[in-house]
């Protein structure tokens, strides 16, 4: 990642060349470049943006906007006790999902980066879940938590662990689906580190050896700082992808039982398509929006601002 | 005369080849929209239809029940609706009411349909508060108890006709750990098996005119009550971890009853040979009145559809009496025309006509009112707060009206 040092640098030897003319080769080489991803950025990113803040301001037949309404949406969704319900499992569901699957990744990562028997076996099963389609995850982990027929309560009785309502229980229904997104997302972390692990030179492991360095102080001190720019990236993925959760409530639960596995993702949805109140449904994807780009940015910022594993 | 003979052969299939380039050039595509299991592509129909219909090439795309709803708002509002879906019956004035389909009045007049030529509730129940007809039966989703007879018989029982009698013989049938006298339903079932309770006592979700919320009137709540007081007594197990997937719990015997539909018909033989000959399906058991969950689905036009004559074509095909039963033997859905049931596979089966009679004895869903989708939803959170949190059922029931009485207002 570059620092704003090194950015300070190439901008000033930027300045002391000719700088191109607007019909330049190389600008409209740049521009040329750069228009199908602007474009393509702007039809399915920026404007339905930009439409649903429109949308939110009015009275809504479908997608089209028929009446000003002010703030009247926005007052209407934050009154519901429902939209705090999914802000709340929302925010639990995303903490505690990015900081297992990163912890888990990166475990997972530094055990099949040693010299394991069978560890490009272990890889291909860890990376599987993540390529699987989202609909039949959901019906997978549909059957492997039922109380009776399924695997995960049939397990726990080795233990001594009696039955658990998974899906149908309001205490388990989230814990449930943070147990599937793991499964389903740890084997994408765990490349991302392998990647970053196998690119640490051997000679900085090397020097901290000669300097004294345990196995513990090599990986914290070496290996944890080389690894940021992969965390970085790791934890905006897994952010976002928690942030949406989405196909869980929708295949699974319906967001029940009662409300309790209602998330900000299934509420823009139901409030769009079953309740057809699109401006409604705007609100809580403006909410959605600011919170994806509110957290990304502090993570940028954290991991911009210093060395955070120094 | 080898001349005369070749030239001859050679001319009549030129002039097969033109006619076929022709008839392939006025083929138009005719985009059907299905839910997931009702088997359209594997039961013959739409190769059926394409033999029969040269003019007509379809283009199924196959939905899971549970987004269909929401697949079909999004294309219709975007103007890319197919020509002809099938669809839930709440949905038809829901859609109507957002001005998203066709109107098919003309169509049903143009093809003679009677209403007495079909199931009760069949073509009236898509009449929208315009007076306009804006869909055609599919199937009609009728539900039988379904009974494990090897139980009952060993604990000299005899299938329940009243809902009191389905209690007690529950009670019986239930041991609290290992055998529970009737089935947990969820999502939208759970709202189908208690409109069953609703209907049966003499409620209703809204009333005639369809701009109140009834659920809190006496009847419903009566009705709430009862469903509480199945899991209360531990009839359906009360507690959450024992709530297992209801056509395996039936298949176990650790589900004595279970409330369902026709294609348990198929799917019991298929997938659970081994209880063949110790099961049996019986009508609901009743309450005040006769009447039980039940409604005729739909299929649609959608306004936005760019093949309208296609669409209808494929209703009229549907609708054929000998269609319907091949429909039925493929997955189970009930024909909505009277003739099938004089034919083939429904005409002596015990456990058809157990379905049929419920049909005929009368039913009521959610239907001809706007948001019809989101009623329902409402209704199984207020489900959900009885009997996970113990919620007082006029409480619930109270609850949840507050939210109908302003989705009823469209």
């Amino acid at each position: 990642m570059s620092s704003p040092s090194q950015i300070a640098n190439v901008s000033s030897a930027g300045s002391t060349r000719k700088r191109p003319g607007l019909l330049s080769s190389e600008r409209v080489f740049i521009f040329t470049t750069l228009a199908p991803a602007v474009v393509l950025l702007s039809i399915y990113v920026f404007f339905p943006i930009l439409y649903s803040a429109y949308l939110s301001f009015f009275k809504t037949a479908l997608f089209t906007a028929k009446r000003f309404s002010g703030f009247d949406n926005y007052v209407q969704v934050f009154s519901k006790t429902l939209f705090w319900t999914a802000l709340g499992n929302t925010l639990v569901y995303t903490a505690v999902s990015v900081v297992l699957t990163l912890a888990l990744g990166l475990l997972a990562a530094v055990v099949l980066n040693g010299p394991i028997r069978g560890r490009n076996a272990y890889r291909t099963i860890l990376f599987i879940p993540y390529i699987i389609p989202y609909a039949a995850y959901a019906l997978l982990w549909y059957w492997l938590f039922d109380p009776r027929y399924g695997l995960i309560n049939y397990l726990l009785s080795f233990v001594g662990i009696d039955a658990i309502a998974w899906l149908k229980s309001k205490n388990w229904v989230i814990p449930a689906f943070i147990l599937m997104g793991l499964w389903k997302r740890l084997g994408f972390t765990m490349v991302l580190f392998l990647a970053g692990l196998q690119n640490i030179p051997a000679e900085l492991h090397d020097a901290a050896t000669v300097d004294g360095a345990n196995r513990w102080q090599r990986f914290r001190y070496v290996t944890l700082p080389v690894l940021a720019p992969i965390t970085l990236f790791s934890a905006v993925i897994a952010l976002i992808s928690a942030l949406q959760i989405f196909v869980e409530p929708l295949v699974m639960t319906h967001g029940g039982p009662g409300d309790s596995s209602q998330s900000l993702g299934y509420l823009i949805y139901q409030q769009g398509f079953v309740y057809t109140n699109v401006g409604q449904a705007s609100v809580t994807a403006l909410v959605l929006c600011a919170l994806t780009f509110g957290f990304t940015w502090l993570l940028l910022r954290r991991f911009d601002s210093k060395d955070v594993f120094g | 005369m080898n001349r005369f003979l070749r030239s001859t052969r050679l001319a009549i299939v030129l002039a097969g080849s033109v006619s076929a380039t022709a008839a392939l050039a006025q083929q138009t595509d005719v985009v059907v929209w299905a839910e997931n299991g009702t088997f359209l592509q594997q039961s013959g129909l739409i190769a059926k239809f394409e033999a029969e219909n040269p003019q007509y090439k379809v283009q199924l795309t196959e939905y899971p029940w549970q987004v269909a709803h929401d697949k079909l708002v999004a294309a219709m509002a975007g103007g890319q609706g197919p020509d002809v879906a099938l669809g839930e019956d709440q949905w038809v004035a829901e859609f109507a009411h957002l001005d998203l389909l066709a109107p098919l009045d003309d169509f049903k007049a143009k093809q003679g349909y009677k209403d007495e030529d079909f199931n009760p509730n069949s073509w009236s129940y898509f009449v929208f508060q315009d007076g306009k007809t804006y869909a055609a039966p599919s199937y009609t989703e009728a539900r039988a108890l379904f009974y494990r007879k090897d139980l009952f018989d060993a604990a000299g029982l005899t299938p329940p006709k009243t809902l009191d009698e389905m209690l007690e013989v529950g009670k019986k049938l239930t041991d609290g750990q290992q055998h529970f006298g009737l089935a947990d339903q969820s999502g939208d079932l759970d709202l189908h098996f208690f409109s069953w309770f609703l209907y049966a006592n003499g409620g209703n979700v809204y009333n005639d005119a369809g701009s109140k919320c009834t659920l809190a009137d006496p009847a419903g709540v009566e009705a709430l009550s009862f469903y509480k007081k199945l899991y209360d007594e531990n009839v359906i197990p009360k507690d959450p971890a024992k709530r297992v997937d209801t056509a395996h719990g039936f298949e176990e015997g650790y589900y004595a009853m279970a409330e369902s539909g026709p294609w348990w018909l198929g799917l019991i033989p298929s997938e659970a040979p081994a209880i063949n000959g110790k099961w049996a399906a019986v009508p609901l058991p009743t309450g005040k009145t006769p009447i039980t969950y039940g409604h005729p689905n739909s299929w649609f036009v959608p306004a936005s559809g760019k093949n309208k004559d296609g669409g209808e074509a494929f209703i009229a095909f549907m609708l054929e009496p000998a269609n319907g039963v091949t429909w039925f033997e493929s997955w189970g859905g009930l024909p909505p025309a009277k003739a099938a049931y004089t034919q083939g596979a429904l005409k002596d089966d015990p456990n058809v006509q157990a379905l049929l009679k419920a049909a005929q004895d009368g039913t009521n869903s959610v239907h001809g009112v706007p948001n019809g989708q989101a009623i329902t939803l409402e209704i199984i959170k207020m489900l959900s707060a009885v009997k996970d949190d113990g919620t007082d059922p006029t409480e619930a029931a109270t609850t949840a009206c507050s939210t109908i009485d302003g989705l009823l207002q469209g």
